[in-house]
């Protein structure tokens, strides 16, 4: 194995690819200098190497991932995948290589640094996600719950399991607008797909009503002597504010209700390979 | 009166209500239902006052019979009065539930009438949540002294947790502040909820089915500061009470004048949240780390040291137990040493299986070394320059807090100079 600091991987940007590269690293017995998803991809000074996403390939390095380092490792990098933090391809290839070294003990090498960035990314994603699952803001537009969320990691895939049960009789869509991802739900069937914008129509009546009474309840729960402005900042960072709804500042609107019906996708329908 | 105003009246009576928590029970989704209960508890929310809001947290009603002269709802207070019907209630829990606002329902209520008049209103309630709209998300249900028994076990099976407020810690403040209420009627009650509790889940076990009841078992509220009790009778009241009533929980409130009462602290007087904050981090010590209320306080020293947490506390007390060596101690007295906690004790015990660790290590697994640097070898090295006595952990864990403690800041007013060393050897033996 040798380290080629004058070359870059692209990949296509899914699992599967970032599996593919891990590939190719073992087939050359080399570490690439990056590993950088196509669609984000610059003019360079290195060599570049676009690596296929090819299914046998990806299948062979997940097998041995788990035969060698055991689910728990496999899933714990599908987490740090989905994490915000730079250059997650190439210390996932770091840590993978690590893990067909060292087998099961890998996780428990808490101080060496790759594991350490990781582990840190995902208790970054964790926190998020758990945040989220509480702050998430439902508003009903013709019988459908939207949500709009801008989370720095992609906490989608692991909200799903949690909405989809608590709102199994609804139907609902959350949308994340810094991966421009959204999550749909409907009647027991959810799935994740690409969405570049939404567009929402106005309120109705009882959805207002209920926004005003969270908004009163809300004022009305503090109390006052207590007041503590530090310590709700650090239980609710101050970025997840502005879509809340006791935050949010609405105009009382007089009209009638007549296109509260529709909602305005706009959602090509391609699959980003989450697969749901 | 429309539901708005009503909502702000009963919300603002519940809110010196402590009790938040949506954890300690689980119930899985039922297709096409509505809710769910994650074991873990959410918080879907924070106040200004930085507490949690994780529940609807209203009164049915606040219309009281009682004249206690803590309680902002006594009868002789001058405030409007109103309450929810079942139905209205109802539907504003699921109007937020639906929209990810709450986890569920705390439904407390003033005694309308009498306390089984007050139980009937709120079973309504319960009744059309849990059969007729078929919820299923979380419900706290607060529990009036005096009820009958039958109405008890009622609202336990629709309810996840159960709460009885002590509210005062000794029978004397309690005669003095609540004539209405007497230390009986108050336990009486916990009681047979736990004898419930403890049928019950015989009975699922026996049959393996059956209703649950008060699944997330049941808690308790005490205030502290409105009567005379040390902080060690409390400390050690909670502590029983974890046994005798095996409570999930005991909450502290700090008091909050509201009332103008001879037998009560001034308007003025602030809420002791730095005693508050005290009481909860001993809680911790007794819940999860295997202390003794007695280790904590004890007779002699029977307040809290405002100036150290109580487990750097004990700890400068008990000198002969430290340095303990990271790479060998038991899980235990891991748990023992200042600026180490659960998470951290359990990825010591984890990461030294791997390799031996050193205070760089520490370092990157985020224990807090500020504190634990006093008490810690790595390889059966202290960390250089650090001694490992009292006077050097004192000095250190004292004067280097630097300006983080807020509550320090209080306690620095009192006195005109920056504490010396002596004063901080007083401070250990409680002295001040």
């Amino acid at each position: 194995m040798s380290e080629r600091p004058d070359i870059i991987y692209y990949y296509d940007g899914t699992l599967e690819g970032l599996f593919c590269c891990i590939y190719e690293s073992y087939a050359k017995k080399e570490i690439p200098l990056d590993i950088i998803d196509h669609h984000r991809a610059q003019l360079q000074f290195f060599n570049t190497k676009y690596i296929h996403t090819v299914h046998q390939k990806s299948e062979r390095v997940k097998n041995g991932l788990l035969k060698k380092a055991g689910r728990k490792v496999y899933v714990f990098m599908k987490k740090a995948f989905l994490t915000c933090i730079p250059q997650k391809e190439i210390i996932l290839l770091r840590f993978a290589r690590l893990s067909f070294a060292q087998g099961m003990k890998v996780k428990s090498l808490l101080s060496h640094p790759d594991v350490d960035v990781l582990n840190r990314a995902v208790k970054h994603l964790n926190r998020e996600t758990e945040l989220l699952l509480g702050f998430l803001r439902f508003s009903e537009y013709g019988g459908v719950l939207v949500s709009v969320i801008e989370p720095k990691n992609q906490v989608l895939p692991l909200l799903k399991p949690h909405f989809c049960e608590r709102f199994s009789g609804e139907a609902f869509l959350i949308f994340d607008q810094t991966h421009h991802q959204a999550l749909l739900y409907y009647k027991g069937h959810s799935k994740i797909c690409e969405m570049n914008a939404i567009r929402l129509p106005q309120a109705n009546k009882e959805e207002q009503g209920l926004r005003l009474l969270w908004k009163q309840f809300y004022r009305t729960i503090g109390i006052s002597s207590r007041y503590n402005p530090t310590c709700r900042r650090t239980h609710m960072p101050k970025r997840y504010w502005r879509n809340m709804t006791e935050f949010q500042h609405f105009e009382l609107h007089t009209g009638t209700d007549e296109h509260n019906e529709d909602i305005l996708l706009i959602c090509p329908n391609s699959n980003n390979g989450i697969k749901t | 009166m429309d539901i708005f105003d009503k909502l702000t009246i009963l919300a603002d009576a519940a809110k010196y209500d402590v009790a938040c928590t949506s954890s300690g029970a689980h119930r899985r989704k039922q297709a096409g239902k509505l809710g769910n209960i994650m074991p873990r508890g959410c918080c879907h929310s924070f106040s200004a006052d930085g507490r949690c809001i994780s529940l609807l947290k209203v009164l049915q009603s606040n219309i009281c019979a009682y004249d206690c002269c803590y309680c902002i709802n006594r009868k002789s207070n001058d405030i409007p009065r109103t309450s929810f019907t079942p139905r209205e209630l109802a539907d504003l829990t699921i109007g937020f539930y639906r929209r990810n606002y709450i986890e569920g329902l705390f439904l407390s209520s003033a005694v309308v009438k009498n306390p089984n008049y007050t139980c009937e209103l709120m079973l309504q309630t319960l009744r059309i949540l849990r059969l007729e709209y078929e919820f299923k998300g979380y419900i706290h249900a607060k529990i009036i002294p005096g009820a009958d028994i039958s109405y008890i076990r009622a609202i336990g099976f629709f309810a996840d947790r159960l709460s009885v407020n002590i509210e005062l810690p000794s029978e004397q403040s309690l005669r003095l502040l609540a004539p209405d209420k007497s230390k009986k009627a108050i336990l009486q009650p916990m009681e047979q909820i736990r004898n419930e509790i403890l049928s019950n889940r015989q009975q699922i076990v026996e049959y393996q089915k059956g209703q649950s009841f008060s699944k997330a078992g049941q808690s308790t509220q005490l205030i502290v500061g409105a009567t005379p009790e040390n902080d060690y009778q409390i400390l050690k009241l909670a502590s029983a009470m974890y046994r005798k009533y095996a409570l999930k929980r005991v909450f502290f409130s700090a008091y909050i004048p509201l009332v103008d009462h001879r037998n009560l602290p001034s308007l003025d007087t602030k809420p002791p949240l730095l005693r508050e904050h005290r009481l909860y981090q001993a809680d911790w010590l007794l819940r999860f780390y295997g202390f003794e209320a007695e280790e904590i306080l004890d007779e002699q020293n029977c307040y809290f040291n405002p100036y150290l947490d109580p487990k750097s506390n004990w700890a400068l007390k008990h000198m002969e137990y430290f340095p303990v060596e990271i790479n060998k101690a038991p899980y235990n007295m891991l748990l023992r040493i200042p600026g180490v906690g659960i998470t951290g004790a359990r990825n010591i015990m984890i990461a030294r299986k791997a390799t031996k660790l050193d205070f760089t290590d520490l370092k990157k697994m985020r224990i807090v070394l500020k504190r634990a640097k006093y008490f810690i070898t790595c390889k059966g090295k202290m960390m250089p320059g650090i001694g490992c006595d009292t006077k050097h952990a004192l000095e250190g864990l004292i004067l280097n807090q630097g300006k983080k403690s807020a509550f320090l800041l209080g306690a620095h007013q009192l006195s005109f100079f920056e504490p010396t060393s002596e004063d901080i050897y007083q401070c250990l033996s409680g002295q001040i």
